[in-house]
């Protein structure tokens, strides 16, 4: 009954090449992750052009040991300097933060490396149990249940991103007008290509996300004063490995966190961030010493760690079983798939059984090389932190220019990168997410084209087609029905689903602590 | 004072949405045959919400003021100034040269020591020139070196 | 703002001294050293695709006969309408090559006026492939004669690949060829979604070319019924459509251009190339793992059989 062979089928994929590749990309990972400002996101964005002339296995697991490296990563700068290297290690500068400056920064280093990894190592045992199951399942989605998946993921992105739903909704708008550009999927008709034969496909995905979230990164960092270097306790990274001590104390902990994890990272749009908040008000709820918790306890760390790094698993799940990004990074990796000729959904299972089995492999892998090299490597990661601002902001930068121009060896997309950027500027400036952007872009297309398609089936019967799909399968009008209530539940509650009380929390003791 | 600006920019561009895709050809009278038929939805939801923001704004009366910070304004200006010599300069110069011109110029901007900028900017342009163009075979523009 | 001002005119000045040095020299190619420097080969999908797999496969034996490196360039945007131009403005010493099929003829029709085939020059077919008519694995018609029976008492909803795009035209002549009225429904997104559609029950037919309806035959969610082809697929053991009685075949040739003007001297070296490549141990093993049947034409073969499609595509999109 159970097939072993989709966990071996990818063991012939994994050459010295990949494995070199797999440790590279989770160095390159931690080390971006590390420094305050560059974001798993800006990572994998500007790492994608490094990958065309890799083959599509290499390639796609250097960008996952990235992902997973860059989340883990985020939680060294938490630590020592009390700036979450990315915004998913919000919650470890908590706990971490006040650890180090007892002059425990190892061991606080340490615990997060620890959670992490276990974290991380439980959620690729999730995804790689359910996501040929739920593939099997999507296979028999047709054009009205995409739809709703597509409409689903989009609300809940804006209805979660930090700010505002209104202005989120507003942004994942924005987004699927701009992915509108181009032939229209149905009838091939020119839209919105304002006379230029470089518009007739719409915008280049990689170039916009490369200038929203890489190039806009620096003009918004190059604004900032940088943070005083704490050299004190960079020196102080010393014996990460007594985390041990902790492990059997934080196992139920880990455990729970990580199912927290997985279960967020799998919501379309919902990523590490809203991960940690959960599970670190979780076991707030649940600790015997609540009271402890942001002066460097170490069940804070554990909780906020295992639950960022969970999601990895999580949001791949969603990736590979319905072709839809779990968060963010995910949606820049799914264009990463399609730069390589590969289409992520069901279909994929049948298609390139290998690879998936060489991913289900190569995130066992990348978890391990996190607990190997987080434990080795965190007194030199540290020291990442003494690395002076603009070189790497001047080097970023050229970064962004080559990769994108390397897409598809086009100036044009180079200047269509730099507008986005721009565009990314002025909406943070005006505290509108850039997050929906994303989204909304890689499923703007799925979007439309299974709407129209969708019409063109019904051909004009729109009621009754909808009911003739829905009694062969309810998913569709659940799905709707769960986007419809996620909308309007603000108006019967004042608070957010996600309850932003722990972010106001976070706010108070970060205040208390600076 | 945020939200005034989003509201309106928001309706501004339903509006170009909503009259540009006039213009477009339908092939037949079904609603999948229309081009115009979902960038109007959207148009239509993004003018809603831009509404909604605008009354919600107006009702809170929040008088913040965006403050325009001139120093602020004068880099950013700087910023994106150099960036577009750049890429305007990458094809004709060849990349070696317009990059190590915009390392320079940008380390400086960056707030980075004349010296950071002398010693850092040959060297990232050269090894960046080597990855990309052996090592991951993107011909990148060689301007007015053509010998290499 | 010193220091910008003095580097602004630094780069300023170094500009006009490259645009007054670009004008002063200008190349001349000469047919007695071909090629003489690099040459590129431009891809008009990107990198992964079956174009792009297929031309990088022809790459190494080119660079064997040519002795310079060959550089695929894949410019996937706007549908390969601006490689088609980047085509139409290179030189044309037959150093800009270009991989492409029916695709580039249907461009002019397609919303894309200003492509010029004639600024087009064939250079080498290399493979002729075809499409498979394939249906549910557990369709109700389980025999091309079924399906054919069917298609003409009821109104069957086909899958393409886009509006005037490659699969469309085949399934628009299929029911010219057989009398039979299709519902057309649009998967832009390419042959994979189209399959997995119809496994999952949305069209009854679709029509794809062998090699990417392998994994999903495989793996039992579709059958192929019959093949477009004038002679039979390796890949599947069916019948082609004139075997069981239907006047009609649709080639899919997919074949090598450069911008027309390099002299026969030039175009007689780059057949040898070609046909060297088209035979190449590399080229001949990805085909056979790809599921594409190798056919060779010489750059007159080519050019000819070239003006005949574009005028049965003029008549069909004349009637449409």
């Amino acid at each position: 009954m159970f097939d072993f062979s989709l966990y071996t089928a990818g063991l012939p994929l994994m050459g010295i090449t990949t494995i070199i590749a797999l440790i590279g990309g989770t160095l390159t990972g931690i080390v971006i992750g590390a420094l305050p400002g560059l974001s798993a996101m800006m990572a994998v964005s500007i790492l994608v052009p490094l990958t065309y002339g890799m083959t599509a296995e290499v390639a796609i697991l250097m960008l996952l040991g990235v992902y997973c490296g860059a989340n883990y990563g985020g939680s060294i700068a938490a630590t020592l300097v009390n700036i979450p290297g990315t915004p998913s290690a919000v919650m470890t500068t908590l706990d971490a933060y006040p650890m180090a400056k007892n002059g425990q920064a190892g061991l606080a280093i340490g615990l997060a490396t620890m959670s992490s990894a276990i974290g991380g190592f439980f959620s690729v045992i999730v995804l790689s149990m359910l996501s040929p199951l739920i593939a099997r399942f999507a296979l028999q989605f047709t054009s009205l249940e995409k739809l709703s998946i597509a409409i689903f993921g989009i609300s809940v992105m804006a209805f979660i991103s930090k700010g505002s739903t209104v202005k989120g909704l507003m942004a994942g708008i924005f987004g699927l007008m701009v992915a509108s550009m181009g032939f229209d999927p149905n009838t091939s008709i020119l839209r919105f290509n304002f006379g230029s034969i470089y518009l007739n496909s719409g915008v280049n995905f990689t170039a916009a996300m490369i200038g929203l979230f890489g190039m806009t990164e620096i003009m918004l960092s190059a604004e900032k004063k940088a943070k005083k270097v704490p050299e004190k306790q960079i020196e102080a990274v010393k014996n990460p490995f007594a985390c041990f001590k902790y492990l059997r104390l934080s196992l139920g902990n880990i455990f729970r966190s990580s199912v927290i994890g997985v279960i967020v990272g799998a919501i379309p749009g919902a990523g590490g961030t809203i991960a940690s908040i959960i599970s670190y008000a979780q076991q707030k709820k649940i600790s015997k010493h609540p009271e402890k918790m942001g002066q460097g306890a170490v069940e804070g760390i554990v909780a906020a760690e295992a639950a960022n790094n969970a999601c990895t698993g999580g949001a791949m799940t969603t990736l590979l079983s319905l072709g839809i990004p779990g968060d963010a990074v995910t949606g820049i990796l799914m264009g990463a798939f399609i730069i390589h000729g590969l289409q992520p959904g069901p279909n994929l299972f049948n298609t390139n059984y290998n690879l998936i089995s060489a991913i289900f492999i190569g995130m066992f892998l990348i978890n391990i090389l996190i607990l190997v090299l987080g434990l080795l490597g965190a007194p030199y990661f540290a020291k990442l932190l003494k690395f002076p601002r603009q070189l790497l902001n001047t080097v970023i930068l050229v970064l962004c220019v080559v990769g994108t121009f390397g897409v598809q060896n086009s100036m044009f997309d180079v200047r269509v990168m730099v507008v986005f950027a721009i565009i990314g500027y002025i909406f943070t400036k005006l505290e509108v997410p850039r997050a929906p952007i994303v989204l909304a872009l890689i499923l703007g297309s799925m979007m439309e084209e299974n709407l129209r398609r969708w019409l063109s089936l019904a051909d004009g019967q729109y009621w009754a087609y909808f009911m003739e799909c829905s009694r062969k399968t309810p998913i569709a009008p659940i799905i709707l029905a769960i986007t419809i209530f996620t909308l309007i539940s603000p108006l019967f509650k004042k608070t957010k689903v996600f309850s932003e009380d722990a972010l106001d929390e976070y706010e108070e003791i970060n205040k208390k602590n600076s | 004072m945020k939200d005034y600006i989003v509201g309106i920019s928001g309706l501004g561009l339903s509006g170009y949405v909503f009259f540009a895709s006039k213009a477009f050809q339908r092939l037949g009278s079904g609603l999948s045959e229309d081009p115009a038929y979902y960038p109007r939805i959207l148009a239509g939801i993004l003018a809603a919400m831009s509404i909604g923001l605008l009354v919600g704004a107006l009702r809170k009366r929040n008088k913040i003021e965006i403050k325009f910070n001139r120093a602020l304004l004068i880099n950013l200006g700087k910023f994106l100034g150099l960036l577009i010599v750049y890429i305007l300069l990458i094809v004709p110069l060849g990349f070696i040269i317009a990059t190590a011109l915009f390392t320079f110029s940008m380390i400086w901007l960056l707030g980075g020591t004349r010296k950071q900028a002398l010693v850092y900017a040959l060297p990232i342009s050269l090894l960046t020139y080597l990855l990309f163009s052996y090592l991951l075979k993107v011909p990148l523009p060689k301007g007015i070196l053509q010998f290499i | 703002m010193k220091k910008l001002v003095l580097v602004t005119v630094c780069l300023v000045m170094m500009a006009g001294m490259v645009f007054a040095q670009g004008s002063a020299e200008p190349k001349v190619a000469s047919a007695a050293k071909y090629p003489d420097g690099d040459v590129s080969f431009i891809v008009p999908n990107g990198a992964g695709g079956g174009n792009d797999l297929t031309t990088r496969a022809l790459i190494p034996s080119l660079q064997r006969s040519f002795g310079v490196n060959v550089i695929p360039l894949n410019q996937g945007e706007s549908k390969g309408a601006v490689a088609a131009q980047n085509v139409m403005s290179a030189k044309p010493d037959g150093r800009t090559f270009y991989f492409n099929s029916q695709t580039l003829i249907l461009m002019p029709y397609g919303g894309m006026p200003s492509i010029d085939l004639d600024q087009f020059q064939p250079v080498a077919q290399v493979v002729e492939d075809t499409g498979v008519i394939y249906v549910k694995a557990d369709s109700p018609y389980q025999t091309i004669q079924q399906l054919l029976t069917a298609m003409k008492s009821n109104t069957l909803k086909m899958g393409h690949n886009g509006n005037g795009a490659l699969w469309h035209l085949a399934s628009l002549q299929l029911a010219k060829a057989t009398g039979a009225n299709f519902r057309y429904i649009a998967y832009t997104s390419g042959g994979t979604q189209m399959l997995t559609a119809l496994a999952a029950g949305e069209v009854d037919l679709c029509i794809v070319n062998a090699a990417e309806g392998r994994s999903m035959v495989d793996s039992g969610l579709v059958k192929p019924l019959a093949s477009l082809g004038e002679t039979r697929t390796d890949v599947f053991t069916i019948p082609t459509l004139v075997e069981v009685g239907v006047d009609y075949i649709f080639p899919v040739w997919r074949g090598v251009f450069t911008k027309t003007g390099a002299s026969e001297e030039i175009l007689a070296q780059i057949d040898k190339a070609f046909k060297a490549a088209a035979e190449s141990p590399e080229f001949v093993e990805y085909a056979k793992n790809n599921g594409l049947p190798i056919r060779y034409r010489d750059h007159k073969e080519f050019s000819a059989f070239i003006e005949k499609e574009k005028k049965v595509y003029a008549d069909l999109m004349g009637s449409l």
